[in-house]
C-alpha cells in the first residue's frame, strides 16, 4: 500500500512539474534554461520502481512530456529517449546508498548526458523536427538542471514521497 | 515444450517489455505524421496555455488589488483632483475653436499598430496584437506562447512580427493554435526557412535558423554576383515567394559576406533586428475579411 501511494504522488508531481516549469518563464532573469523539473523527478521515480517497471515510466513519462512541454517535437523521440535512461536509471536500485548530495547529482547529469546525446543523434536524421542547440547552452541547461537534482530528491525525502535506500536498509 | 518456451519469456520478461517499448516508440517517431502529431500536442498544448493565461491574468489582478488596498486614501485624493481637471479640460475642449481637436494618449500599442497598418506592404492584413506569456524552457524545441488564439482569426502558417526601434521586422510564423492562445516558431528556430532577398539590391536568397536567437542567420544560395554591389548593414526583407510570409518584411541586416572564391553561390549571416531577448508583444498578420 505505502509503495503505491508513493508511486502516485510521484506522478501527480511529476504532473504538476510539468505545468509549473511554463510558469516560470516571466518571472525569471535567466528564462531560456530554466531546470527541467519533471526530467529530475521521472529519474528518480524510475530509481524507486526498480528494475521490473522503469522503463514503463521513461516510455509513459516520454509521451507526457511531448503533449506538455513540447509542441514542436516529434512524437515517439522522447518516448525512445527516456525508456533507455528509465530502464538503466532503474537497475541503480538498491546497489548504492544514495547521500542526500553527490549521488542524485551524478544520476542526473549522466541522464542529461545521455539525453543529449540521443537528441543529437537523432537531430542529425532528416526529417525530423529535432532542434540543435549550441554547446554552451546545452552545457548551462544541464549545469542547472544538475544543481536542481539535490533539491528536489531532498525535498522528496522530507515530504516522504520517495526512498532510495529503502531496499538497503531492509 | 511450452513450459520451456513460457519459463524463457518469464525469465526474460523485463528486457522483452523494454525492447517492445523501445520498438514501439521508434516506430513512432518515424510513421508520425503531423496530423497526429498535432493533434496529441495541440490537446496538451489547450491545456496548458489555459494555466499559462490564468496564471499571467490572476498576477496581474492581484498586482493591482494589492496597489487598491495599500493606497486608498492617496486614490481618492487623486480622483477628488482628476475629477477636477477632467472638469477644466472639458471646459477648454468646449472652448476651443478647433472641434478635431483630439487628447493623444501615451499608448504604445497604437502607435505601433498605426505603424503597420499605414505600411502598403500590409494594406490586405490586420494586425493583431499579442504579449509573449511564455516559452518553451526546453533549448531543444525552442517556441514562443501569445496571448491570442483562434478566437481573434489567428490561423496556422501566420506571419508574425513586431516593432522596433520604429520598424516593422518579422518574428516568424504561427505553428500551433488555441481558441485563447498560439505558438511561435521564431526565426533562428533551426527548421526555419524563410524566402528572402536583398532590399536594395534585389538579389533572393534562404534564410536560415541556427537554433540560437544570439547567432546570426544563414542566407544561402545568392547569386555570386551579388557580392561586387552589396555591403555590410543592408537589409534583408522577405520575397513573399514562399506563400507564407508577405513580401517586404524586413527580416535583419547584413553582418557578413562569406567570400566563396571557388563555390558557385554566396553565404551571408544576417543578425535579426528583433532582440528576442526582450521582446514582448508582438503582431500577427491575420487576412483581412471582405
Amino acid at each position: 500500500m505505502k509503495r503505491r501511494t508513493i508511486t502516485f504522488q510521484l506522478i501527480l508531481f511529476v504532473v504538476l512539474a510539468f505545468l509549473q516549469s511554463r510558469f516560470f518563464y516571466s518571472q525569471l532573469p535567466f528564462h531560456r534554461y530554466l531546470p527541467d523539473l519533471a526530467f529530475i523527478l521521472i529519474i528518480f521515480a524510475s530509481i524507486q520502481t526498480g528494475r521490473k517497471n522503469s522503463h514503463w515510466i521513461g516510455f509513459l513519462g516520454g509521451f507526457l512530456l511531448h503533449a506538455f512541454m513540447q509542441p514542436d517535437s516529434v512524437l515517439g523521440v522522447y518516448a525512445f529517449i527516456l525508456t533507455i535512461i528509465c530502464f538503466i536509471a532503474g537497475q541503480m536500485k538498491g546497489r548504492l546508498i544514495i547521500d542526500p548530495i553527490l549521488l542524485p547529482l551524478l544520476y542526473v547529469f549522466a541522464a542529461l548526458i545521455m539525453k543529449g546525446m540521443f537528441l543529437f543523434i537523432f537531430s542529425l536524421l532528416p526529417d525530423l523536427e529535432i532542434c540543435r542547440i549550441s554547446f554552451i547552452d546545452f552545457v548551462i541547461s544541464t549545469a542547472i538542471t544538475t544543481l536542481c537534482a539535490p533539491i528536489i530528491y531532498n525535498i522528496m525525502r522530507l515530504f516522504r514521497l520517495i526512498d532510495l535506500n529503502e531496499r538497503i536498509r531492509k | 515444450m511450452q513450459g520451456k518456451v513460457r519459463d524463457w519469456l518469464k525469465k526474460r520478461q523485463v528486457i522483452l517489455q523494454f525492447s517492445l517499448l523501445l520498438l514501439i516508440s521508434l516506430i513512432i517517431v518515424f510513421v508520425s505524421r503531423p496530423f497526429y502529431r498535432n493533434e496529441m500536442t495541440g490537446a496538451g498544448f489547450y491545456i496548458t496555455t489555459l494555466f499559462d493565461r490564468a496564471a499571467s491574468e490572476s498576477g496581474e489582478k492581484v498586482e493591482v488589488i494589492g496597489d487598491q488596498l495599500l493606497s486608498r486614501k492617496q486614490m481618492k485624493k487623486k480622483i477628488q483632483l482628476l475629477e477636477e481637471k477632467v472638469e477644466s479640460l472639458e471646459q477648454l475642449i468646449a472652448s476651443s475653436a478647433d472641434k478635431d481637436n483630439r487628447v493623444f494618449l501615451n499608448n504604445k500599442n497604437n502607435a505601433d499598430l498605426n505603424l503597420i497598418n499605414q505600411n502598403e506592404d500590409y494594406l490586405s492584413f490586420n494586425a493583431v496584437s499579442a504579449d509573449i506569456m511564455a516559452r518553451n524552457p526546453d533549448p531543444f524545441s525552442d517556441s514562443l506562447i501569445i496571448s491570442a488564439g483562434s478566437y481573434k482569426n489567428i490561423k496556422n502558417n501566420q506571419a508574425v512580427v513586431a516593432v522596433t526601434d520604429n520598424q516593422v521586422a518579422l518574428v516568424g510564423r504561427i505553428v500551433l493554435v488555441t481558441p485563447w492562445s498560439a505558438s511561435i516558431r521564431p526565426i533562428y528556430h533551426s527548421r526555419s526557412s524563410i524566402g528572402s532577398r536583398l532590399k536594395k539590391e534585389r538579389y533572393e536568397g534562404i534564410l536560415k535558423g541556427q537554433g540560437d536567437p544570439s547567432r546570426p542567420l544563414d542566407l544561402s544560395y545568392l547569386n555570386k554576383n551579388a557580392q561586387k554591389i552589396l555591403n555590410s548593414g543592408d537589409v534583408v526583407i522577405t520575397s513573399g515567394l514562399s506563400s507564407i510570409y508577405p513580401a517586404g518584411i524586413d527580416i535583419g541586416r547584413i553582418s557578413t559576406i562569406k567570400r566563396n572564391i571557388l563555390g558557385p553561390v554566396l553565404d551571408l549571416e544576417v543578425i535579426p533586428l528583433v532582440n528576442f531577448d526582450k521582446l514582448e508583444t508582438v503582431y500577427v498578420l491575420t487576412e483581412k475579411s471582405e
